[in-house]
């Protein structure tokens, strides 16, 4: 699956810029207080005033007839790791309007904007069984399309995603300054406070507020279905509710009845998550499956440039869908 | 619980049906795999579970419907096995079943007939192969089936179309009287000598059923009753025995009185109460109830005070009763103008001193008999008879019973007068005396007498006697109709007294056309009877006076006289209104010589054809009369000539068994076998059916009106 003509229009003209500095070399994008070697060889270059001795490879020199140093990674680019949810919640939806597809639409669009900047991408997939490291470390390597999509398609979501583990699995690699994006619904995260959704829910903001305390710029996408903002069964039918994740049992009941409270509950529950959000300094940005990617994107980039976000209020997403 | 056609039960498979269309007809929920299904636990649950709970009864219900008439299709039964007496080695069989009357009664809510029918068909199954079956039925009119002709359905099938036909079951033949018919059947005899030849008897075990029944008929039939289970003897019930209409001389003239009595069978519980209603000329005009006394039997009265009363049909029935015998509860008779017997008695030797009359003895006995037997008697000479005789004279109209006491012998004419009025159906009896000459009675008086005389003899005089003595009276033959039991004559006891010193001897009956009915001890016959067409006569071979015997003096003299003149009017009872036993033929008398037409109970007429002119033999209207009620003949301007009640016989209303009878003693002591009686289910689950179906209906609409 590619990206389409007006998205890659659009990107072309979209810079990826982070709100603090990164670590790299004056030649990435983004700027840099640091200064230590890389750890991944990219190309040599001849020695130059302020070039530190250690930084010289005598063999290149050798071949080169003159003072060549070693060019490393880290040096001049952003590290963009994707952490993704990839329960079976993720799979709601159908076509492009699906929430998986829409996930790898967005990973796909930042990938290739990325790739134009010479940043490195990584990408996290939490799955059923646990964590799955589809493309960690974070490399430029894998901004390649042709690196990328086997990645992407490797991935089934199915389960419930382990949060817990998952970003643990981010850990090891935030010794770098970086983005690190997750994306996810956030309806009904499983974490070991508890099974209560709203108290899983601020203890998931809490671990991921503490990436950010460690120095990575972290974003919070939240990707829901139309379905679950405008809850469209209507008519005077039973409709029998299983969950996504298999975690919870079945509700059967008459949607018409039920649309009301549900909505109530959505709306109280997004509150709660904004509320954790901002508690724990985590920009957040929502959007809909339906929505245009370019908008989607529009305000992912926006939000890693100003380092804080948080979406409209519930109300008004839910007042647009007529529904309160 | 057995099955017809076991096979159709597994259409019960058929069962799963409405359970599969019910776990598929039930509403199922869209089903939608959501992520934020905790945010919906606080909505209310779906209804589902509810409504399901509500048509789980109409599951069953429908279930129960089609099993039912699934079932139905299986054709299930009962089966109550009797044990009967059955030969266990090949043999020749008739199977005799009873269809008279009293096979109406209803015992365990079917008929006896079809109980017994239903004992036939499963006994026809079980005799050993090799042995060929016949039927009848007692039924002289019934089907009859020889040896190995047609099967048990075959043979019941015949029978239901006779009584279809018939309409009802009316006939009075007893078992025993029909067993020499039924034994011709093994004519001509068994392809194996040796075979054992039988006829199983189906019946209740009454007098007139198996009670009755001989325990062989020659040659070597052995006759093995099959009692009828359920016994009917359990059975109560209530019938009309007899209705008398009689003269009510003690009221008036010309009033009528019409006695009916009534008798309880089976275990009748005493002061049972029982109403009648009595309806003349077809409409109701009395009611009566009458309460049983310890024997079982009422009586209740009606008097009829009519001037100018006709010939009227008369019916008292029992009313405001379920019994299980109804066909005995109608009796249908005519009122008639007078129902005293017209006679007419020529003294041939006439005293002035009665005692020595030659009737005084026989007016006696009339003038004792007036209150149960009234007659109008006119007394006169030899030559008054031959003045009726002459071509002016009044002939013997209106007369029902003539006497020649001791009368000479008439001339010509007036034997042509008498033997005109025998042939048509009146009454004579001739007593014998010394006036009376064989010769000139045997010449002119050959075509009445029951035998030719021989001539007078006095007993001492006999061959082989040496002194005079006088000889007694034999005991009567108790098969001559005369002395048929009946409840409205006197008892006889026999004539021990009587002692007779003259006989008029008759010739040898070599044609066997007289019956002896009473006979002096040395055999003479004392009296003969002889019918002759519609008429009957009597000839008595001693006097009437105490010149020959005292047989007038004996005890028994009364009674004799009244069964005589009742048995001797009854030709001229019939003639115009009488009563006949069902399926008789009906013979139209010599009055109705102009009839024109037959009108039947239900008002069907049945045209017959006038009498040609000199015409003198009997005409039989009609060959049974199988319907119960009132026959009128007409003629052709509509005027009533004759009329017939048509009864069953009260003899069939007797259900109960005798205390230990012969039958049931030797059907215990035979070798028995197992028969299984068949009780069909089908009306009974039909109905379940048709209710499970309405309640299917009514939970159905219930369930819409709770769902709105």
């Amino acid at each position: 699956m590619s990206l389409s003509d007006e998205v890659r229009q659009f990107l072309a003209r979209q810079t990826l810029t982070v709100r603090g500095a990164v670590r790299g070399s004056a030649h990435g994008a983004h700027r840099t207080n640091l200064r230590a070697r890389g750890r991944e060889f990219i190309d040599h270059r001849a020695y130059g005033p302020g070039d530190e001795l250690r930084e010289i490879d005598w063999r290149a020199t050798g071949r080169a007839a003159r003072v060549m140093v070693r060019q490393t990674e880290a040096e001049r680019h952003l590290s963009l790791l994707f952490v993704l949810d990839a329960g079976g919640s993720m799979r709601y939806g159908d076509g492009d309007q699906s929430r998986w597809h829409y996930t790898q639409q967005v990973v796909r669009a930042l990938a290739h904007l990325a790739r134009h900047q010479a940043d490195a991408i990584g990408v996290l997939a939490g799955l059923g069984r646990g964590a799955e490291a589809v493309a960690v470390p974070p490399s430029a390597r894998w901004t390649s399309p042709a690196r990328l999509e086997p990645a992407l398609a490797a991935v089934t979501p199915a389960g419930d995603c382990p949060w817990e583990a998952l970003l643990s699995a981010v850990d090891p690699h935030i010794t770098s300054r970086g983005v690190t994006l997750i994306i996810s619904d956030f309806l009904d995260p499983r974490m070991s406070a508890g099974d209560g959704p709203l108290v899983a829910c601020r203890e998931l903001f809490s671990r991921i507020g503490t990436l950010a305390a460690r120095g990575q710029q972290v974003l919070a996408l939240q990707l829901l279905h139309r379905d679950e903002v405008a809850f469209p069964w209507t008519g005077a039918q039973q409709v029998s509710f299983r969950c996504a994740r298999g975690r919870r049992a079945t509700v059967e009941t008459d949607a018409a009845a039920a649309r009301t409270r549900y909505l109530e509950a959505l709306q109280a529950y997004l509150v709660h998550m904004d509320a954790a959000a901002q508690a724990f300094d985590v920009p957040l940005v929502r959007s809909t499956t339906d929505a245009p990617l370019i908008a989607t994107l529009t305000s992912v980039l926006e939000a890693l440039a100003q380092g804080h976000h948080l979406p409209p209020p519930p109300a008004t997403l839910l007042h647009r869908e007529g529904v309160t | 619980m057995k099955f017809l056609a076991p096979a159709l039960l597994v259409g019960l498979l058929g069962l799963a049906l409405p359970v599969v269309a019910h776990l598929f007809g039930r509403q199922r929920p869209r089903e939608i795999q959501f992520a934020a299904v905790h945010l919906l636990e606080a909505c209310p649950p779906a209804k589902t579970r509810k409504r399901t709970l509500h048509d789980r009864w109409l599951l069953v219900a429908r279930m129960l419907a089609l099993g039912a008439g699934l079932l139905l299709f299986a054709r299930p039964y009962l089966v109550r096995t009797t044990t009967v007496t059955m030969i266990g080695a090949p043999h020749d069989a008739v199977l005799l079943l009873d269809t008279s009357a009293s096979t109406n009664l209803v015992v365990d809510g079917r008929p006896t007939h079809a109980l017994l029918e239903a004992a036939l068909l499963d006994f026809s199954a079980r005799v050993p192969p090799g042995s060929q079956i016949g039927f009848a039925t007692t039924d002289p009119r019934g089907p009859r089936a020889p040896l190995g002709v047609s099967t048990a359905a075959q043979f019941l099938d015949a029978l239901a179309r006779h009584q279809a036909r018939a309409g009802a079951r009316t006939d009075a033949t007893t078992m025993a009287d029909a067993i020499p018919g039924v034994a011709e059947l093994f004519d001509p005899p068994s392809v194996t000598e040796n075979r054992p030849r039988v006829i199983y008897a189906f019946g209740d075990l009454t007098q007139r059923g198996l009670a009755g029944l001989p325990s062989s008929v020659a040659p070597e039939i052995a006759v093995v009753p099959v009692p009828l289970e359920p016994t009917t003897s359990e059975v109560a019930h209530v019938g009309i025995e007899r209705m008398a209409i009689e003269d009510a001389l003690d009221v008036s003239a010309e009033s009528r009185r019409v006695r009916v009595d009534v008798r309880g069978y089976g275990p009748i519980p005493d002061g049972d109460t029982v109403s009648l209603a009595l309806a003349i000329g077809g409409t109701t005009l009395a009611r009566a109830q009458v309460s049983l006394d310890e024997t079982g039997r009422a009586q209740a009265q009606f008097l009829v005070d009519r001037p100018d009363i006709g010939a009227t049909p008369v019916t008292a029935r029992i009313v405001d009763r379920n019994d299980p015998l109804p066909h005995d509860d109608v009796r249908h008779g005519w009122l008639r103008a007078s129902q005293s017997i017209n006679l007419k008695i020529v003294n041939g030797a006439p005293s002035e001193d009665r005692r020595f009359d030659e009737v005084y003895f026989l007016s006696t006995a009339l003038e004792a008999l007036e209150a149960i037997q009234p007659a109008r008697v006119s007394t006169i000479s030899p030559d008054q008879l031959a003045q009726l005789a002459a071509p002016n004279g009044d002939g013997l109209a209106n007369v029902d019973v003539l006497i020649l006491a001791n009368t000479p012998a008439p001339n010509a004419a007036t034997a042509e007068m008498i033997e005109r009025f025998v042939r048509e159906g009146g009454g004579l009896w001739i007593t014998a005396g010394d006036r009376v000459n064989a010769r000139d009675y045997n010449e002119t008086m050959r075509g009445v007498l029951p035998l030719e005389l021989r001539g007078r003899q006095a007993v001492g005089s006999l061959p082989g006697q040496t002194r005079r003595r006088k000889e007694g009276v034999a005991p009567p033959a108790l098969s001559h109709p005369l002395f048929a039991a009946d409840t409205d004559v006197l008892p006889l006891q026999g004539f021990e007294s009587a002692a007779t010193e003259t006989v008029m001897l008759v010739e040898p009956d070599v044609q066997g056309r007289a019956s002896v009915a009473l006979s002096f001890e040395r055999g003479a016959p004392a009296l003969l009877t002889r019918p002759i067409h519609e008429g009957r006569v009597a000839l008595l071979t001693t006097s009437l006076d105490r010149d020959w015997s005292t047989l007038v003096l004996d005890a028994s003299f009364v009674p004799l006289v009244q069964r005589l003149l009742r048995w001797l009017s009854l030709g001229s009872d019939v003639r115009r209104f009488g009563e006949l036993d069902a399926g008789r033929p009906l013979t139209l008398p010599r009055e109705a010589r102009g009839a024109r037409s037959i009108t039947l109970p239900g008002n069907d007429t049945v045209p017959i054809a006038a009498a040609a002119d000199g015409e003198d033999r009997p005409r039989v209207a009609l060959r049974e009369t199988l319907a119960l009620g009132h026959y009128t003949v007409e003629d052709q301007a509509g005027e009533i000539l004759a009329g017939y009640a048509v009864n069953v016989d009260p003899r069939e209303s007797v259900t109960t068994a005798p205390a230990r009878d012969a039958a049931a003693t030797r059907a215990e002591a035979a070798p028995s076998s197992d028969v299984e009686h068949r009780i069909p289910l089908a009306r009974g689950l039909a109905l379940f059916a048709l209710i499970l179906v309405a309640l299917e209906g009514m939970l159905r609409l219930v369930g819409l009106v709770r769902r709105g």
